[in-house]
């Protein structure tokens, strides 16, 4: 895969990233790229989304747990 | 406060203001702007506290500045942005947002009197990990052939979990026989970029 390629696949990756599982990976796999190519404007426009669903999924989490409790 | 944050967060106060004006919709953004540091996944975040963060080498330069901020003012006027809406309709805000974002800039910096070379502009877009969001939107749009302006300031004053609904009953109404067939398939098409599967 080029370069070009592993950007796409990992912005797809965090883009759709839903559960947590999934988030977490895409989260360690952007902070990896970013040690590689710090400054990537691509992965860095799409962390936006990501740190909002992450945020999300644990507000979700710890609501939950407040309901449940 | 550093003079960094408190210079920024001026500057988001007034965008706030000229974002209220120009959609007619109220702004929940809490007034605090955290800077973020440069390890952080992400130039900017509107979080679901309602806070914005912004790296900190993002508010450092001119360009990249003001293009974030009204970005992230831009999600603190999205209708009914929430957790449910976002998780499965996350083109339809980012998307929205970001286009909007590069229609209404030009007369936010024109009436902050801030100069930013087009081109730089044009570099900052064509690098943004939602075009192919944009790109969506764009084609629907072309479909019913609606002004730009309009169908962004129509789409975020939509709430979000209802814009893609909003978009087809257009179209619907629009549009008879092959062409309505044509249209379905269009925003369907559309809607495997811009929601994301349960």
């Amino acid at each position: 895969m080029t370069l070009e390629e592993q950007r796409q696949v990992l912005v797809n990756q965090m883009l759709y990233a839903t559960t947590e599982e999934e988030v977490d990976a895409a989260m360690r796999a952007a902070h990896a790229w970013l040690q590689k190519h710090p400054n990537d404007p691509m992965i860095l426009s799409a962390g936006e989304q990501l740190v909002m669903m992450a945020e999300g999924l644990k507000l979700e989490k710890s609501t939950l747990h407040q309901n449940t409790a | 406060m550093t003079a960094l944050q408190m210079a920024a967060q001026q500057d988001l106060e007034k965008i706030r203001q000229m974002i209220e004006d120009i959609t007619g919709l109220p702004s929940r953004w809490s007034g605090t702007l955290n800077v973020d540091p440069v390890s952080s996944v992400a130039w900017g975040v509107k979080h679901w506290s309602c806070n914005i963060s912004i790296r900190e080498d993002v508010l450092r330069r001119l360009d990249q500045r003001w293009t974030t901020m009204i970005h992230e003012s831009l999600h603190a006027v999205s209708t009914e942005l929430n957790l449910d809406a976002f998780r499965t309709n996350r083109g339809w805000e980012e998307g929205v947002i970001e286009q909007t974002q590069r229609i209404l800039r030009s007369y936010v910096l024109v009436d902050l009197n801030i100069a930013i070379d087009n081109a730089r502009l044009r570099d900052i877009d064509r690098l943004s990990a939602y075009n192919n969001y944009i790109r969506e939107l764009e084609r629907l749009r072309a479909h019913l052939g609606i002004e730009i302006d309009k169908f962004y300031l129509d789409l975020i004053s939509i709430p979000l979990m209802q814009r893609s609904q909003h978009i087809r009953d257009i179209g619907e109404a629009r549009f008879t026989g092959s062409a309505a067939r044509a249209w379905i398939h269009l925003l369907e098409d559309a809607n495997r970029v811009l929601r994301s599967p349960l």
